[in-house]
């Protein structure tokens, strides 16, 4: 059997796996069991591989060009963590309507590539990525939809430490991949605190 | 111009207006989405066996 990035204790802690009480049909293939609550629970195995397959993915791109967003307040500070470290753009909290479609805006930018926390929160991202026509990797959970979503990351993406530790591990995938992971870069404690 | 095609149903797509097209994670053939496939989650597969969303 293939490593996981982490250990699985990491990622059971961090509560990767804690889904929500509802199914979308788009994400089965990532839904492990339902326990007698009905919470859907996901497959750690499966939010690995994608957290590997992504950063593979989001290597290929100039680190400026990517555009990493999370309007919900969990994900602020692992997203900004994350694009400090990578060097990509994070936009936290609300995303103006035009930040990639209308060049008269100051915060106009035009990313390649497009990373959202939670497809259904970050809607006008998602939107706007679409309109301009540049891929999207989406943390999705068992309620979401991948709706325009190019690249899924199955995951809790409500949960604090879930969104560090994915982004913990992404950041540092990606990092390695361009061959430029430093000495220091953060250990997952400081990257939650950070 | 280059023509390039929804790898899920196959229409002639221009890149935009809900259009993709990126590298395969994997092996980096160019995959391209149209939006309808895009808005229905549809799968897709590259080559190397790659499978999306
Ligand atoms: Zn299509
Ligand atoms: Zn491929």
């Amino acid at each position: 059997m293939e490593e996981l990035l982490t250990t699985l204790d990491n990622y059971l802690a961090a509560g990767t796996h804690i889904g929500t009480q509802q199914k979308n049909a788009d994400m089965k293939p990532y839904i492990y069991r339902v326990r007698a609550d009905g919470l859907y629970v996901l497959d750690v195995k499966k939010s690995d591989e994608r957290i590997r397959i992504a950063a593979k993915f989001l290597s290929k791109y100039p680190a400026d060009k990517i555009l990493v967003v999370s309007r919900r307040q969990y994900g602020q500070k692992p997203v900004e963590e994350f694009a400090r470290l990578t060097g990509a753009v994070a936009v936290t909290g609300r995303f103006i309507p035009g930040t990639l479609t209308n060049p008269a805006l100051d915060s106009f930018i035009e990313p390649e590539v497009l990373i959202v926390t939670d497809p259904r929160g970050d809607e006008q991202a998602l939107k706007e990525a679409s309109d301009i026509g540049i891929p999207v990797v989406a943390l999705c959970d068992t309620d979401n939809s991948v709706s325009f979503v190019d690249i899924v990351i199955p995951t809790n993406n409500k949960g604090k430490k879930a969104l560090a530790i994915i982004y913990w591990l992404l950041a540092r995938e990606i990092l390695k991949n361009r061959g430029e992971l430093p000495e220091d870069f953060p250990s997952l404690e400081e990257f939650g605190e950070g | 111009m280059e023509r390039l095609t929804c790898i899920s149903c196959g229409t002639y797509i221009q890149v935009g207006k809900g259009a993709v097209r990126f590298p395969c994670p994997e092996c980096d053939e160019i995959i391209g989405r149209c939006k309808r496939c895009r808005e229905l989650g549809k799968r897709y597969v590259s080559k190397c066996g790659f499978e999306g969303p």
